[in-house]
């Protein structure tokens, strides 16, 4: 039987992302891209109104679903059953007296800030006051996506322990701007497609560019910071091999690098294909297999996700190898 | 992304997206797991791999006949357990301890020492 710990932490993982990298995407990509009047006003709204719906799906999902992750954790904790842990005041000692319990309240504090400010740009219309409170859902949503480094094994490497923190919050920020923001580039591509006005291809070209400058950017940080929090947990390479964790670990890189693979492939053939041949049908198709590829990535990012939920249950190579005799 | 050794380094770097968690293990103790020490310790301190979560972590000390000769509750500071024992007679004694790391895992064990020649 699936633990219940391991599926709540890959939804709670998979709508973080989301959340945060729909945030990211409208700041970076989509309003500069459609900042240009009303020159793709079906498209924008067709978009506008489903990556809303997506934001707050995903907003919602992540904030329930670690609420679910906090009463799961008290039960395995106490080893006590959901209602002991309610009526006993477990719970509460997790969430006020832990360090788990601190990064918790913070993090739903940002979600709920988070939220306010998307109700307010809902209700601005004013160009200076929207970019402000876009900057500012950005802020919130990598500090919320980010502080979930405070609640995993960001805390360990003793003296290093601040560095291995800061690295594992730019590593899930650049997971959200990149495997995050995937979502909306697929849709805003797809909203540009079924509304074919005059320059949607270039516009098209215009965002999977800068989204593609992002994610070499998101690959960069990754590359640090991944080194980094690699060097704290994994305690040699061998332990790739010689631990459940250093295999589970293995399964995950194939699939990044499937994941980089065919991001090279976007940025290489089809992005450079689509703005050579922007107006034309050959266009139009680039366009359809930029959308069709970038689901790909969706797919393969989210698979990562479904492994990164097991590994946080799991001891660390470095301690399997080291206590495990 | 152009490059072959970008691209193989960063293969390395999704592997910890996000928390996977660590587990406290007992790293040694004072005295020292199964060892005779000939004179009575006043307490008893633990020293863990990672830091501890206070409200979650115990350490009980009993002789040979099950009774608990520490003197209550432990005190923590980040990888160290410690608790004061009852003036010990020659005998043989049971450390059991359970804590939580600030990585939310719990892990649990017992050692023996020996007080005496």
């Amino acid at each position: 039987m699936i633990n219940p710990l391991v599926i709540v932490r890959d939804i709670h993982f998979a709508s973080s992302v989301i959340a945060a990298g729909v945030v990211f995407f409208d700041l970076f990509v989509a309003s500069p891209v459609l900042w240009k009047g009303l020159r793709f006003a079906k498209a924008e709204f067709h978009f506008r109104k489903a990556a809303g719906k997506i934001l707050w799906i995903s907003l919602v999902l992540s904030m329930a679903s670690a609420v679910a992750w906090l009463c799961l954790l008290s039960m395995r904790i106490a080893g006590k059953t959901f209602g002991d842990v309610i009526t006993d005041g477990t719970i509460w000692t997790v969430l006020s007296q832990t360090q788990f319990g601190f990064a918790w309240e913070m993090r739903l504090l940002f979600g709920v800030l988070l939220g306010a400010c998307l109700l307010l740009l809902r209700k601005t219309s004013t160009g200076s006051a929207t970019t402000w409170l876009m900057t500012a859902a950005s802020l919130l949503a990598a500090a919320y996506l980010g502080a979930l480094a405070f609640a995993g094994h960001g805390q360990e490497g003793a003296a290093l322990a601040h560095i291995h923190l800061a690295a594992d919050f730019l590593h899930l920020n650049a997971a959200g701007l990149w495997l995050g923001a995937l979502v909306p580039l697929a849709l805003l591509l797809a909203s540009l497609r079924r509304f074919p006005e005059d320059g949607w291809m270039s516009a098209a070209a215009a965002a999977a560019g800068r989204f593609s400058t992002l994610g070499i950017l998101a690959v960069g940080i990754l590359l640090v910071s991944g080194t980094i929090n690699a060097a704290f947990l994994l305690g040699g390479m061998h332990n790739l091999i010689d631990t459940a964790y250093g295999r589970l670990l293995l399964l995950k890189v194939a699939l990044f690098a499937a994941m980089v693979g065919l991001a090279g492939i976007n940025r290489q053939y089809l992005l450079a294909r689509l703005s050579k041949s922007a107006g034309t049908d050959q266009g139009a198709r680039t366009a359809q297999q930029l959308i069709r590829s970038a689901l790909a990535e969706i797919a393969l990012g989210f698979a990562i996700v479904l492994v990164v939920g097991v590994l946080g249950i799991m001891a660390p190579a470095n301690d399997m190898a080291g206590h495990v005799h | 992304m152009r490059s072959p050794t970008l691209v193989t380094t960063a293969l390395f770097t999704f592997m910890a997206i996000s928390a996977a968690n660590a587990h406290a293990f007992l790293d040694h103790a004072e005295p020292r797991v199964g060892n005779s020490t000939p004179t009575a310790p006043k307490e008893v301190v633990l020293f863990f791999t990672q830091n501890l979560e206070p409200a979650f972590s115990s350490m009980e000390v009993s002789d040979a006949n099950g009774a608990r000769v520490d003197q209550g509750k432990p005190r923590i500071s980040a990888t160290t357990m410690r608790v004061g024992l009852k003036q010990l007679p020659p005998g043989t004694y049971r450390v059991r301890w359970q804590v939580l790391s600030v990585d939310t895992h719990t892990t649990e064990g017992n050692f023996t020492f020996r007080v005496g020649p």
